[in-house]
């Protein structure tokens, strides 16, 4: 660390000698012993100011003037390395590091000590499979999106619900990748758990400002999640036994150092006490989730890598014979890494994504399907080119064709009391230029700049229909038929993204940002929480892109030798082309769902504390983020402002964990949140045999605020499997004090038997006690 | 809508794990306004009902207005004022009864205010017949007796349709069964489409059939919305049921076309 703290400081009264020096380019890559890259890795030459980090793909470029040096290479959880190393030209030094404690697991997103204050991101959070998979879950399902959503920024639409709300944007603003691939519903069961696999994963960042020029497309924010890659050198298993469902991975070379695999499979099993049921309906019921990882990476040689990589996944539900509905995501990624040379990496991805989901009721006279979906293709070339230790530019292009269902409903019979209706599809295509460059000024000032140039097109075949002045007439005057493949209209959009850090000191830095996203599809969604059958519209004749611009400033500060990080973030957020519905919207199966859609503007703001604790037997984190959410949309409201649905004033986090000993580990979370906003009836009248409420403004009404406790306990298993393998229980109660207070995610008018009116809230049973078994060998 | 009902259902079915508690809301009282509840059909005088807003809560109905000033004309002349009836504190008409295709607007003056709505008197296209069948019962529906109707849908214009039922002429809508539909899914013929009215064996069972306008629709399925929904978390949010009266008055001037259908249950 005191090393680093050297380089800092030294290298502005060094700078005019280093420079007049000549100086050669020692680069390489780092990889763990499963013959992964290491990201973050630290490397500096013993005793001078000369200092690197890795790259996200593990690659480091140094350089040193002619000389003898001893390169160190330092990273959390492995053992240092140093070895003596001659410079008199350029070379390539590949470096493997081992693990400090073999067997345990491997920390998987790694980082400079003094990261999150030395880099120019903002509102950027990591979190490391390790530090979610220590954490009590919901039904002790180790559960990504819920772990998200204890960070600063991020809001929750109800108990149990994976739906992510950042930093006043909407659910459907989350670009949500995995390899790249992006997911168009990311929850099983209506979202009580989300479609990740821990497992499966390797890393998951969320960007919730200052998103990468290379990603563009959704307002909000980016979760860009990586599934890992096999390990090249020998096989492993790993896998759990839960409360309601199980996993099951699998790993290892085909061809050691070169050809690597992973399968991962997940499923629910609620469904399967069915079977002891006497009865036969019961039996042939189903209510499960499924999902199924793959990967494979393949290495050619050191300048050319590739890897396949593929999601699955499906939900079930099945009542006899009467009611069917299934739903999931397919995606398929594949990737070229080349090193062009070691200042150039070129990386081109081809994924494709599919959402379907299908309802199928076969009951007396109401026989049918529905269906929707969307499905994406994509390709994307992004250029890492590395001149020197001074700039990290990326640029590139990316294209993308998708297919958007609005739904199909099909009578299953021959005189059916129903007439099919079949929404013709809506078609776009879209491209994209980038560029960005992270440029270090000088050693107190980094810049990170950048521009995306977009083009949208919404293409043939299709109907556009023209209204009787705006489309809330709902009075359609004219109908105009586009052949497959014509132009119906098209938009371009520029999204210039820039951030500044003034390092204060090497404990301590300033930094402040601007960007710009514009989304050029929208989930017509007309409740807080998406739900499977809400489909995707692209932007068109009649549907607006959406666009948000987001100002933010950071102070950044570690404490006791980067053990405790802190942070505070403000921000400020502005929507144009804000969608809500109106009214008791109709959105269904309507050809003019136009119609039935109002836009306008949204603004939101807020600040952000955070303070981490990364190292000890204790770890942790507190966050606290008071935040504000506004939409004004003519035709909604009166017009007037009103508070967006997923609003909450205050929301705190706080996650700790703690290690007791070699074999129990503890941790737990509480969490609290202002209620959310919704629309209760302040008057009601009685008309013919019901009666109704009068609702004034929207969303008027606030919820009870939100708090709940959870707790779990891990227990290493003494014995081994298998001689060398590892078995742990984890034992976590979900809302321990859940049944002394309820947390309604929602409330509902109802009447009793005597025709009493009252108030009724919806809310999750607790306490949640749930066990699990992990092992892996 | 059917569709709309099953898709709820399907929802209701992700909330299985949830559970329900009676809470104490005091909302804030909002500002006093006119009701009314005005029906035309075509077998009948006018009936209109005009009251105000109460506490969602309470348990008493609001009081019934006794001195509006109500008056009903259509389209070709004929014009008539409503007498208030203190038994059952409603107006009535005494002889325009409603004709097809015909439009009438009805104006009440009342606490110095006056609303008015305007409304066409829909067809009732086609409603044949209600014809009884056993439901063994399965995940979905209660074992017992039903009806199916049989009928037909105008396929040149939008139809919208409110049923009631009744047994042995006991009302059998809960307050929440507001059954209602448009004629989007609906095929050309309604070859038995069967009807949420559970009867007893020997039951007199009949179906009243209404013809709506698009906005006396789009006041029932606000209000079939509004009765049903889980306050906007998953389902549509509440919203007020739009009126067709001017000036601010909440409720509804229905015109309709109203045919009963009849069947018996077998024993």
């Amino acid at each position: 660390m005191k090393k680093i703290i050297g380089f800092s400081i030294l290298f502005a009264c060094f700078i005019g000698q280093v420079s007049a020096q000549t100086k050669y380019k020692i680069s390489g890559v780092v990889s763990d012993t499963s013959g992964m890259s290491v990201i973050g890795a630290i490397l500096f030459a013993e005793g001078t100011s000369y200092g690197t980090t890795t790259d996200v793909d593990g690659k480091y470029v140094l350089e040193l003037p002619a000389g003898t040096y001893t390169l160190v290479i330092n990273y959390t959880g492995f053992k240092t390395v140093k070895r003596k190393i001659v410079v008199a030209g350029n070379q390539t030094i590949d470096f493997q590091i081992e693990p400090t404690d073999v067997g345990q697991a491997v920390i998987i997103t790694g980082e400079k000590p003094n990261q999150n204050v030395d880099n120019t991101s903002m509102g950027v959070t990591e979190l490391t499979i390790d530090e979610i998979k220590k954490m009590p879950a919901l039904f002790g399902e180790v559960d990504i999106l819920k772990n998200i959503q204890t960070l600063p920024g991020v809001q929750v639409a109800g108990e149990g619900n994976t739906g992510l709300y950042v930093r006043g944007g909407g659910a459907d603003q989350n670009l949500i990748l995995i390899d790249e691939a992006p997911l168009y519903n990311a929850a099983h069961l209506f979202g009580i758990f989300s479609i990740f696999n821990a497992d499966a994963i390797s890393t998951v960042e969320l960007y919730k400002a200052g998103v990468p020029s290379q990603y563009g497309g959704r307002l909000s924010s980016l979760l860009d999640v990586r599934t890992k890659s096999g390990n090249m050198q020998k096989f492993s298993a790993n896998g759990g036994i839960g409360t309601v469902a199980s996993r099951l991975t699998l790993e290892g070379p085909i061809i050691k150092d070169k050809l690597s695999y992973v399968v991962s499979g997940r499923r629910s099993y609620a469904d399967l006490f069915l079977l002891l049921s006497p009865d036969e309906d019961v039996r042939s019921n189903k209510l499960y989730f499924y999902d199924l990882n793959g990967r494979m990476d393949f290495k050619l040689n050191a300048r050319n890598s590739f890897y396949v990589s593929s999601y699955y996944g499906r939900d079930r539900f099945k009542f006899a014979d009467v009611f069917q509905q299934r739903w999931g995501n397919a995606t398929l990624t594949t990737n070229w890494k080349h090193v062009a040379s070691d200042k150039l990496i070129i990386n081109t991805y081809g994924t494709y994504s599919n959402y379907r989901y299908l309802l199928g009721i076969n009951s007396g006279s109401t026989k049918f399907d529905y269906e929707t979906g969307i499905r994406e293709y994509a390709l994307k070339v992004d250029f890492n080119y590395l001149p020197n230790s001074n700039h990290n530019i990326h640029y590139g292009v990316s294209f993308a064709q998708r297919t958007y269902d609005p739904g199909k409903f099909t009578p299953k019979e021959e005189g059916s009391v129903f007439k099919p209706i079949q929404n013709p599809n809506y078609y776009s295509i879209e491209g994209a230029l980038f560029a960005s460059n992270i440029q270090k000024v000088s050693e107190k000032i980094s810049l990170d700049y950048g521009l995306r140039l977009n083009w949208f097109a919404y293409m043939g075949k299709g109907v556009v229909y023209s209204y009787n002045g705006s489309p809330s007439t709902g009075e359609v005057i004219d109908t105009t038929t586009y052949k497959s493949g014509e132009l119906i209209k098209d938009f371009w959009g520029l999204e210039p993204r820039a951030a500044v850090r003034y390092l204060i000191n090497d404990q301590s830095s300033v930094k402040i940002g601007y960007n710009r996203n514009i989304q050029y599809l929208t989930q017509i969604s007309n409740s807080l929480s998406p739900v499977p059958f809400d489909i995707w519209v692209p932007a068109s004749v009649h549907f607006k892109p959406q666009i948000s611009d987001q100002i933010a400033a950071g102070y950044f500060r570690n404490l006791k030798d980067n053990m405790f990080e802190t942070s505070v973030e403000v921000y400020y957020k502005y929507f144009q082309n804000a969608v809500d519905y109106k009214d008791n919207a109709d959105i269904l199966l309507n050809p003019n769902i136009e119609s039935q859609v109002r836009t306008g503007i949204g603004w939101s703001y807020g600040a952000e504390f955070f303070l981490k604790k990364k190292k000890g037997d204790l770890t942790g984190w507190v966050s606290y983020t008071l935040s504000w959410s506004y939409r004004k949309i003519d035709g909604i409201n009166n017009g007037e402002k009103y508070f967006a649905g997923f609003d909450r004033r205050h929301n705190i986090n706080i996650v700790g964990a703690y290690k007791i000993n070699d074999r129990w580990d503890i941790s737990a979370n509480w969490v609290f949140g202002t209620g959310r906003p919704i629309g209760i009836p302040n008057s009601g009248y009685d008309f013919d045999y019901f009666w109704l409420g009068i609702y004034p403004e929207r969303n008027s009404f606030r919820l009870p605020s939100y708090h709940r406790f959870d707790i779990s306990a891990t227990l290493k298993q003494k014995k081994k499997i298998f001689k060398t393998g590892e078995g742990s229980w984890n034992f976590s109660i979900y809302n321990l004090y859940g049944a002394f207070r309820i947390n309604p995610f929602t409330v509902i008018t109802n009447t009793n038997e005597e025709g009493e009116r009252y108030f009724e809230a919806i809310y999750f049973p607790a306490p949640i006690p749930s066990v699990t078994y992990n092992f892996k060998f | 809508m059917v569709m709309k009902n099953i898709l709820w259902l399907s929802i209701s079915l992700g909330l299985v794990l949830s559970c329900t508690k009676r809470i104490e809301i005091e909302p804030t009282p909002g500002e006093e306004v006119a009701v009314i509840q005005a029906f035309l059909f075509n077998d009948s005088v006018a009936k209109v009902v005009v009251t105000k807003n109460t506490a969602f809560l309470s348990s008493t109905k609001p009081p019934r207005s006794a001195s509006a000033v109500i008056t009903l004309s259509d389209n070709v002349g004929n014009s008539e004022s409503l007498t208030y009836n203190p038994t059952d504190e409603t107006y009535y008409g005494s002889t325009i009864i409603g004709v097809v295709g015909r439009t009438y607007t009805l104006s009440v003056l009342v606490e110095g205010k006056q609303y008015t709505a305007v409304s066409v008197l829909p067809e009732l296209y086609k409603a044949d017949s209600i014809v009884p069948y056993f439901d063994p019962g399965n995940t979905f529906t209660d074992e017992g007796w039903y009806v199916r109707f049989y009928g037909a849908d105008n396929p040149n214009k939008s139809d919208y349709y409110f049923i009631k039922g009744y047994a042995n002429d006991i009302f059998l809508n809960e307050p929440t069964d507001i059954f209602v539909s448009d004629d989007r899914f609906l095929s050309q013929n309604v070859q038995g489409i069967d009807l949420d009215f559970l009867y007893e064996p020997g039951d007199n069972a009949r179906v009243d059939f209404y013809s709506l306008t698009k906005e006396a629709y789009e006041f029932y399925l606000a209000a079939q919305l509004q009765l049903n929904s889980d306050g906007g978390f998953f389902s549509t949010p509440p919203a007020n049921a739009p009126s067709n009266f001017n000036n601010g008055a909440f409720g509804l001037f229905q015109c309709s076309t109203r045919k009963p259908l009849f069947a018996t249950i077998p024993n």
